[in-house]
Parts: structure tokens; sequence; C-alpha cells
């Protein structure tokens, strides 16, 4: 209540059109998997609370990833796609190598302090 | 030059994304928007869009653009964030208050990949138990993939883009490199986290097919708050 008024708060109307969904879903066009490389692996259900743990969320995330890079790398292979590139390949990267210095640097520094603390 | 026009023509798949913003965005969404320009080689930018136009008129934008999907992130106040997710043929489209966003300058995250290397998708199983996000999986599918062959992409498959729905039924991004054969990872960045507010049955317009129930605006939100502080002075007169 909000001092003399009760406060009836609104509530949003359940839109939830299974049927259509579903009906919508399959006139979506499917590609091939070697377009996609989509993966889906069993979820670790991971709950979502106001004091969630985040370095255990993030484990999670690693993980999921991992499982996938699993099995979509040998599954590549033996489609004959290479994945790794070779040592001597090289190419603009995302990040450039001004930042991955400064990262590398910011590593050594935490690495550093965590020595001197022990 | 042989093997290039061989490759060439096995790439097939045409799809391209547009990626824009909306006029007032703030520094990190394009931030973000740059971000997954580089790491995606089939997308196209745009100028910024007039909030005070008709959202209709994006369709026309991403034809003339030869796009047939789009991103659009959308702001309002400078503060709150929107990402529109939209299969621009036939739709459906779908509206999401962005959260929690962190781009790839951050020091934090280690990784590093080629630009426009192609991505592996990680979905978690979640997404197949409900019809909305089955729907949400494929048109994150369609947008996150870079075509086979594409003439910008690397031919090395390095990192991977991991989907994953929490409790509370929101969406969570990262994106890891494959460091090397023994599968190890490491974080490249961008993060963000997903809310989902509607699904469209069109293109940016149509029938609504999915209402979030548990979705709460950040105007409300904020008002809320603001009420539960409003009587400050007098409780503690009392």
């Amino acid at each position: 209540s909000d001092g003399l008024n009760i406060v009836h708060l609104k509530k949003r109307p359940i839109i939830n059109l299974v049927p259509e969904l579903k009906s919508r879903l399959e006139k979506m066009p499917t590609l091939s998997w070697l377009e996609t490389l989509d993966v889906t692996t069993t979820a670790t259900a991971f709950e979502e609370t106001e004091d969630a743990n985040d370095f255990e969320r993030e484990i999670n995330f690693y993980k999921q990833a991992e499982k996938a890079a699993a099995i979509a790398v040998p599954r590549l292979q033996t489609m004959g796609v290479r994945v790794f590139r070779p040592t001597d390949y090289y190419a603009e990267m995302a990040k450039s190598d001004e930042h991955m210095q400064k990262v590398r640097k910011r590593l050594l520094e935490t690495q550093e302090i965590k020595d001197r603390q022990e | 030059s042989d093997t290039k026009k061989v490759s060439n023509s096995k790439w097939t798949n045409r799809t391209r994304v547009l990626i824009f913003c909306s006029r007032g965005s703030d520094f990190r969404t394009r931030h973000l928007m740059k971000d997954l320009c580089t790491l995606m080689p089939h997308t196209k930018s745009e100028t910024k869009f007039d909030k005070k136009a008709s959202l209709s008129m994006i369709n026309e934008i991403a034809e003339m653009k030869n796009c047939s999907k789009v991103m659009y992130f959308e702001s309002r106040k400078h503060k709150d964030h929107y990402l529109w997710l939209s299969n621009v043929e036939s739709g459906p489209s779908m509206k999401f208050l962005v959260h929690n966003v962190h781009t790839m300058d951050e020091l934090k995250m280690s990784g590093n990949c080629l630009k426009a290397s192609r991505p592996i998708l990680s979905f978690d199983s979640t997404f197949d138990e409900k019809p909305h996000l089955a729907i949400i999986k494929r048109s994150l599918t369609q947008i996150f993939s870079t075509p086979n062959y594409h003439p910008r992409s690397q031919p090395f498959v390095d990192h991977v883009f991991t989907f994953s729905v929490s409790t509370d039924d929101k969406i969570w991004f990262r994106n890891f490199q494959v460091v090397d054969e023994s599968l190890k990872l490491q974080e490249i960045g961008p993060r963000f986290v997903l809310e989902l507010i509607r699904v469209f049955n069109g293109s940016f317009e149509g029938a609504v097919l999915y209402d979030n129930p548990n979705y709460e605006s950040p105007n409300d939100k904020r008002r809320v708050l603001k009420l539960a502080h409003q009587n400050k002075y007098a409780n503690r007169k009392l």
C-alpha cells in the first residue's frame, strides 16, 4: 500500500502463442551444419539469484564452450575443414598487438602482486 | 588464382547482417557494435537511425543495403539500451533489453582470435525447451554464423560464441578463443546479457507472438526505487 491507497500493479497480459510460434519456426529456413557450425549441449542449469556467484557462472559458460568445441572441432576435422591455423600464418587479429601487450603487462602485474603476497 | 575462383564459387550462403544504432547511443554501445563488426565479416553498418522515424523504415534500409538480417541497437535516455534482432524478408523479429555490456577493449580478457574467422556457435539445451527460445536460437544462429567461404572471412575456426539461458530466462553471450589442439579456451569478449521483451511475427511489425511476463521496464524499476525512498524524511521524523 502507498499511505492511504492500495496500489494495484498493472499486470501484463500473458501472450504466448505456442502454435503460431511453432509454425513460424518451421517456416524459417534451415542451413547446413557447415554454414552455421552450431552445437547444442545439455545445460548445466545455473541459478540466477540476487547474490549469484559470478565465478561459478563464468565457469559454467566456459564448460559449455569447451563441450561445444570438443564436439565441433573433431567433426570439422573429419569433414576436412582446417580448424587451426599454421604457426607461420599471419593475418590481422581481432585485437591489435598493442592491446595484447597491455593485456600481458596487466597479467604480469597481477601475478607479481600475488607472488609478493605469498 | 585458380584456387581462389574455386573457393569463391562455393560461397552460397549470401546472408548479410546490418548492424547499426539509434541516435543518442552511448560509447559502450558503439564499442560493442564495433567489436561485433570486427568479429563478423558478413556485417554491414549504416548511419545512426533517427528514433522519430517509423521502425518499418529499417526494413527498407536493410533492403537497400542487401541485408537479410538486422541487429538494431536502440538507446533511450542515454542509459537504457535495447536490441532488435530481425529477419527482414519475412520476420520474425524480437526486442531485447541489453544488460551488462563489456567490450573487447577491456584488459581482463586475455584471448585473441583472427579478425573475421568463423565461430563455432554453442547453445545450451534450454533453447529447445520453449517455442519462443527455439525461435530466438534459430535467429541467433543465422545472424551470428559467418557463411562458409565468405570472401572476407579467414579459412580457420578459432573461436566459440556461447549463448546460455539462465534460470531467470536471460540470454548470456560470451566469446572464447580455442587456443590450441588441447581445446583450452580463453575469453576474448565482448560480453552482454539479453532480456527478452517480445517476439513479433513480422520484421519490426506484426502480431506479438510472445510477451515476457517477467519483464519490467527500466522506467518502472526506477519508479519503484524512487517511491521506496520518497518518505525518507517523514519516516525519520516519526
